[in-house]
């Protein structure tokens, strides 16, 4: 009874979101090129949400949390509030800026 | 000839939008080329000095890209409007920001296609098909590649000029024509592999061989096709002959 990508691909993207978000946190060197990392994340993640605004599944929900966890646990230099905000500020952002139809 | 050069004036346009996703694509490759600039300290008027370097390498490269794609889709009866891939570039920010420099991504994004229905009159088939798209879209990496061949040929073989910033723009040219062409959602690639899997191995083999074998110093255009016939050849026995 172990994992099938048929039944379980969820899980198994969100456990791989999350290694990569460990990963990525990990290897960042300072507290600022931090904050820049998850702020793109964050602007990547609210384009993805835009495009998925009318057919939103749980499925993108998990995988996005997975991966911001995964990258507070990682988090070495930065503060986790810090980072959890400017995500938020971002995805954000950049959710509106393509509401208000200035990004295609 | 002579009927070539009145269709490209007719129909080489750049709207405005495409404007503006070619210039946000030059900007984010010439932070990503130029963020490592070799030197220990930072220093802004230094760093800005190399950045405007890497512009101009980045601004010949992407507009020799797109331009040789929709130049190539004005005579195939295709009007080609170049897209932006937000996710290629972020992703080409965050690994520049996390390995400072070192490692350099350049995904550029993919096009949209329009038929041209004058231009394709005659043609079999008359619309739009993933074959004809496919070609199109490789023209853009084997002008990169041919940019920086005839680059590093003219100015270093018959002149004999040896300048870092030609090096730099060969080095970003064979980055970019083999980034492109990987098969990824919203690349240039995935439009050459859904074209014809078979032009996809044998061209991606062609780039990569010309590119290995400039590496080790080796300018042979005959050696890199061989390559590719041998990449292609591999593919079809092991894999398409089999599957399909």
């Amino acid at each position: 009874m172990g994992l099938t990508w048929y039944d379980d691909w969820v899980e198994i993207l969100g456990v791989s979101a999350m290694l990569g978000g460990i990963a990525l946190s990990l290897i960042t060197g300072s507290a600022i090129i931090n904050y820049i990392v998850i702020a793109i994340c964050g602007a990547m993640t609210g384009r993805a949400l835009y495009y998925r605004r009318y057919k939103l599944k749980m499925w993108l929900i998990l995988i996005i949390v997975m991966f911001l966890l995964g990258y507070l646990i990682g988090n070495r230099y930065g503060n986790d509030a810090v980072s959890l905000l400017v995500f938020a500020l971002s995805a954000a952002g950049i959710y509106r800026a393509h509401l208000k139809g200035a990004m295609e | 000839m002579a009927s070539i050069v009145p269709v490209l004036r007719r129909h080489f346009r750049f709207t405005k939008a495409e404007v503006e996703n070619v210039l946000i694509m030059i900007l984010a490759f010439s932070f990503i080329l130029g963020f490592d600039d070799g030197r220990d300290t930072f220093n802004a008027a230094l760093w800005i000095a190399n950045f405007l370097g890497c512009l101009v390498i980045a601004s010949l490269s992407v507009l020799i890209h797109v331009c040789s794609q929709k130049a190539f889709g004005i005579l195939n009866g295709i009007r080609t409007e170049q897209q932006l891939s937000w996710y290629g570039i972020g992703v080409g920010l965050i690994i520049a920001f996390v390995t400072r420099g070192a490692v350099q991504v350049y995904l550029p994004g993919s096009f949209k296609a329009y038929p041209i229905s004058t231009g394709r009159i005659g043609r079999f088939r008359h619309g739009l098909n993933p074959a004809t798209i496919g070609g199109v879209a490789l023209m853009g990496p084997v002008a990169n590649v041919v940019a920086a061949m005839f680059s590093k040929f003219l100015l270093f073989q018959v002149f004999g000029i040896e300048w870092v910033w030609l090096d730099r723009f060969i080095m970003f040219n064979f980055l970019f024509a083999l980034y492109s062409m990987l098969p990824l959602p919203g690349q240039t690639g995935l439009l050459v592999f859904f074209g014809s899997r078979l032009w996809y191995s044998f061209g991606f083999g062609t780039l990569l061989g010309y590119v290995i074998l400039f590496e080790l110093g080796i300018l042979s255009l005959f050696g890199a096709l061989a390559i590719g016939a041998i990449v292609w050849m591999v593919y079809y026995v092991f894999f398409e002959r089999k599957v399909w």
